[in-house]
């Protein structure tokens, strides 16, 4: 072990909050997200020796953490989410045309419909739009082709924009 | 171009377009109030996502993480630990002032003299090594890295048992000390084989006694070592915070 290996660690550290938003935008809660994060950080660290130094750590953290979530999805163990309907009262709010746009209300709504996408999607937009990583990273990342990460993509917001109609009053017909 | 398609305007809301693909699409927006609608509503949704899941940005790191950490650092036995810490712990030079200087040694020499209560030391109804005053407040106040008085800290780490231990170092004599029940227990010391060089640095002559930390810290295990900010944190708190 080095001095190398020590700042490996630093930088792991420091992609925790990161680690844990991408995590939580995966399995839709903080627990799970983090139970993803500790199972990433640990083989991150038995298979330091793989990564490349001078590649880019947090695209090979998210791809451990992206492969760890399928496995952890195909585990027959693994309780059922059961995706509830998208939640009553931020549907009820409409009285007050106002409050619809309360940003707590309409941040929960983005949460929600996340969580209904499949998760091919799911992991292709938090990878892109919340991550913020390329489409060569967000592909290698998952191991398909860019052709894929961009029809994915697209999918992905559109069926966004479709979930959030149903509940929120498009703001540009009023 | 009358029909954009969504990928196309996905790559371009990502900036994953060629610069021509990019003209094309934004002549296209311009002329069409209808395609503006759409690409509008996938952007909107966009800008959304990031502070949907902002919440974990700035939370503090959970403990559970740092212990992953720490644990891997003591995979394969001490020794990895122990290397991965030899920054922390190389011998180095510390400076102090000329007057703190004279009370460092007095303190490094009360304690080796074995005239502890001078120091500040006491053997509790169990026996052990308790620092008071005012080494005690030393132990309690000073910074890692700190120069100037008569005791340094080098290091403050979490032990297995969930103590905060620090190792510090006066002119004569370097040890670990643990904080139970709101006392500093001396759990290792060791004197230094320095010498104090004519202006008034110390230099530390062999890694001896830094070898006796080590030994103290692989018997107590370390659960984390704490970084800057969580040191100060646990000094402005009076060490009260837990360390889980």
């Amino acid at each position: 072990m080095s001095k190398d290996d020590n700042r490996f660690r630093i930088e792991l550290r420091a992609l925790i909050p990161r680690l844990r938003r991408f995590g939580h935008s995966l399995t839709g809660s903080l627990d799970d997200g983090d139970d993803l994060v500790q199972e990433a950080l640990e083989k991150a660290l038995t298979r330091e020796a793989q990564f490349v130094v001078g590649s880019r750590l947090d695209s090979w953290v998210y791809k451990i953490m992206q492969n760890a979530w399928i496995d952890q999805k195909r585990s027959v163990a693994r309780r059922r989410h059961i995706i509830q309907p998208m939640s009553e009262d931020t549907v009820a709010v409409g009285e007050d045309g106002r409050d619809v746009f309360d940003s707590r209300i309409i941040l929960r709504q983005v949460r929600e419909a996340m969580l209904r996408l499949n998760p091919d999607e799911r992991s292709v937009l938090a990878l892109v739009s919340i991550e913020g990583q390329t489409y060569r990273e967000a592909a290698e990342a998952l191991g398909i082709p860019i052709g894929t990460v961009m029809s994915r993509l697209s999918r992905a917001r559109a069926r966004l924009v479709q979930l959030l109609d149903s509940v929120d009053p498009d703001p540009g017909k009023d | 171009m009358d029909r954009l398609s969504d990928e196309l305007i996905t790559a371009w809301l990502d900036g994953e377009v060629t610069q021509q693909q990019r003209s094309e699409i934004e002549a296209a927006i311009a002329a069409s109030p209808e395609l503006g609608l759409r690409v509008a509503r996938l952007a909107r949704v966009d800008r959304l996502l990031p502070p949907a899941f902002a919440e974990t940005l700035n939370a503090p790191i959970p403990q559970r993480f740092d212990a992953v950490l720490a644990r891997s650092r003591r995979g394969g036995g001490f020794a990895g630990f122990r290397a991965a810490l030899s920054g922390l712990l190389a011998p180095r030079p510390m400076a102090m002032a000329a007057a703190s200087l004279v009370l460092g040694i007095m303190l490094g020499g009360a304690i080796l003299s074995g005239a502890l209560t001078g120091a500040g030391i006491a053997a509790d109804s169990q026996g052990r090594m308790i620092a008071n005053d005012p080494m005690a407040a030393s132990l309690a106040s000073v910074a890692s890295g700190a120069t100037g008085g008569p005791l340094g800290i080098r290091l403050s780490v979490v032990d297995d048992g969930g103590r905060y231990c620090r190792q510090f170092e006066t002119p004569a004599a370097t040890g670990l000390a643990c904080l139970e029940s709101e006392k500093w227990v001396i759990d290792t010391l060791s004197r230094t084989s320095g010498t104090v060089s004519v202006d008034g640095a110390y230099v530390m002559a062999d890694g001896s006694t830094d070898a006796a930390i080590s030994a103290a810290l692989e018997r107590l295990g370390v659960r984390r070592v704490l970084d800057s900010r969580e040191e100060l944190a646990a000094i402005a708190s009076g060490w009260r915070a837990s360390a889980d």
